[in-house]
């Protein structure tokens, strides 16, 4: 029953060396849990217990979320303007100008917004060409610091101008 | 089967026994089901089963067949497309030039809907909700000025009593009784349901329709391709829409299932200029070689047509 190496003890029992404890220290795993008297719990099951249950509770609840599908909805317009139809883009001529570049272009939108700036081929002045700014300037028109509507000026003669600079 | 030839083989065996003068006891039906071999074969089966199920199962993840969720508005497709024929292309016009056949647009509802301003069924319960989207006055055949700007109550002012005056004309009272006041608090609190959710606070605007037809994102499908180009019916892959009251996916929407079609399906191809240039496949229908081309012949089952 020598046990105890360099007196080196754990609870009171053990110190005592308690005929019963030191039987139980012999079987690693046993299959009573080992209660220290100096020590008490709230929880009625033991840590392996815990487990189990962490782990069939994340399964379960991983089962059955994924076999739910979520709810897509499906949102029409309220007036629907007569060029656009979903799922088609529509192409609008336009110009890039971005101080002494100047490149006519055409603009690919889907449902209202741009998503592609290409070279105009009727084109006299560049046949289609365009230019890495120009390809690029698709970007600076989700600018957030663009002007987001009409800029009001002052004319001379005292009137409101629109879409003047 | 496999039990019964077991049972056979053992009688037999038994009988060889006997008749070579050795006496070998009958094992009982415990015995044989408790042996070694049988629990085995046991296992494997379940193990094969659960496998299969698990293939099965996991395949059809994300699948929606039958699929027939609650609309905001109880919309009937039996009425619409069944009873009163319109076509399936007045309202869904993108299904023949777009890759999508979206949900029409309210003010689509509006080219009849301004004059049929009590349902067949539902009365005012429904067809309020779309006056309500787009802001039309029933009352003044009007669509009301600034209605994006109006508050609740506001609109709630104008539908509540155009409810309860269609309410006292079709039960010809001069006041609303208790039933009336009744019908109005609740069709407007269906109205408000339907209209507005976590994300939309606002009564005004489009209405939120539960998309049914779902397919993956890596998945290409057009339209007009199976629509213009190919002739197809809706019915094809939609089913009886035309008789269904609350609309329901009828297909799997699976890749085989299309596949499937793709192999069967003769294409469309005398006088159909999309595919005058399959010269080859024209003069071996001519020669009499060639009776049909399918969607399989001109490419249909190549993966990248559908995704790329």
């Amino acid at each position: 029953m020598e046990k105890q190496l360099d007196n080196i003890w754990i609870g009171q029992k053990d110190l005592t060396r308690d005929e019963e404890f030191m039987k139980s220290t012999n079987q690693e795993f046993a299959e009573e849990q080992v209660t220290y008297a100096d020590m008490t719990s709230n929880l009625s099951g033991n840590r392996r217990d815990f487990l189990k249950f962490l782990g069939f509770g994340l399964g379960a609840a991983t089962v059955a979320a994924g076999c739910d599908i979520p709810v897509k909805r499906a949102i029409p317009y309220v007036i629907k303007p007569d060029q656009i139809v979903p799922g088609v883009a529509n192409y609008y001529a336009s110009t890039f100008v971005n101080g002494g570049d100047y490149c006519p272009v055409l603009v690919k939108t889907r449902e209202g917004r741009p998503i592609k700036i290409e070279g105009n081929d009727l084109s006299t002045i560049t046949g289609g060409g365009t230019s890495a700014r120009a390809q690029a300037s698709v970007l600076s028109l989700y600018d957030t610091n663009r002007f987001t509507g009409r800029r009001l000026k002052m004319a001379q003669d005292g009137k409101i101008h629109l879409g003047q600079k | 089967m496999a039990l019964l030839l077991t049972k056979i083989i053992s009688n037999l065996n038994q009988i060889a026994a006997a008749r070579e003068g050795e006496h070998v006891p009958a094992k009982s039906i415990a015995q044989i089901l408790t042996s070694k071999g049988v629990i085995t074969f046991l296992i494997f089966a379940a193990i094969i089963l659960g496998a299969y199920t698990t293939v099965n199962k996991a395949t059809e993840l994300g699948r929606q067949e039958g699929y027939a969720p609650d609309q905001p508005i109880k919309f009937s497709h039996a009425t619409h497309a069944g009873v009163n024929k319109i076509d399936c292309q007045y309202c869904h016009d993108s299904a023949r030039r777009s890759k999508h056949s979206s949900i029409p647009s309210t003010n689509t509802c509006m080219n009849c809907h301004a004059a049929i301003k009590n349902g067949s069924t539902y009365g005012t319960a429904e067809l309020t909700k779309i006056y309500a989207s787009i802001g039309y006055d029933p009352a003044t055949n009007k669509y009301i000025e600034n209605y994006d700007s109006k508050t609740e109550e506001e609109i709630k002012a104008i539908y509540t009593k155009w409810i309860g005056d269609e309410y006292k004309r079709v039960k010809e009272k001069a006041d609303l009784d208790d039933e009336g006041v009744r019908l109005v608090t609740q069709q407007w609190a269906d109205i408000k349901k339907s209209l507005t959710n976590e994300q939309k606070k606002k009564i005004q605007g489009p209405i939120e329709w539960v998309r049914i037809h779902n397919l993956p994102d890596h998945v290409y499908f057009n339209h007009s391709q199976h629509v213009t180009v190919g002739k197809l019916e809706c019915q094809t892959c939609h089913g009886k829409v035309e008789e269904m009251d609350v609309m329901k996916q009828m297909s799997p929407l699976s890749m085989g299932w299309c596949i499937n079609c793709h192999r069967q399906t003769e294409v469309k191809f005398k006088d159909n200029a999309y595919y005058a240039n399959y010269t080859r496949y024209h003069e071996e229908m001519a020669a009499g070689k060639r009776d049909k081309v399918t969607v399989a012949d001109i490419g249909g089952l190549e993966c990248q047509k559908c995704h790329y």
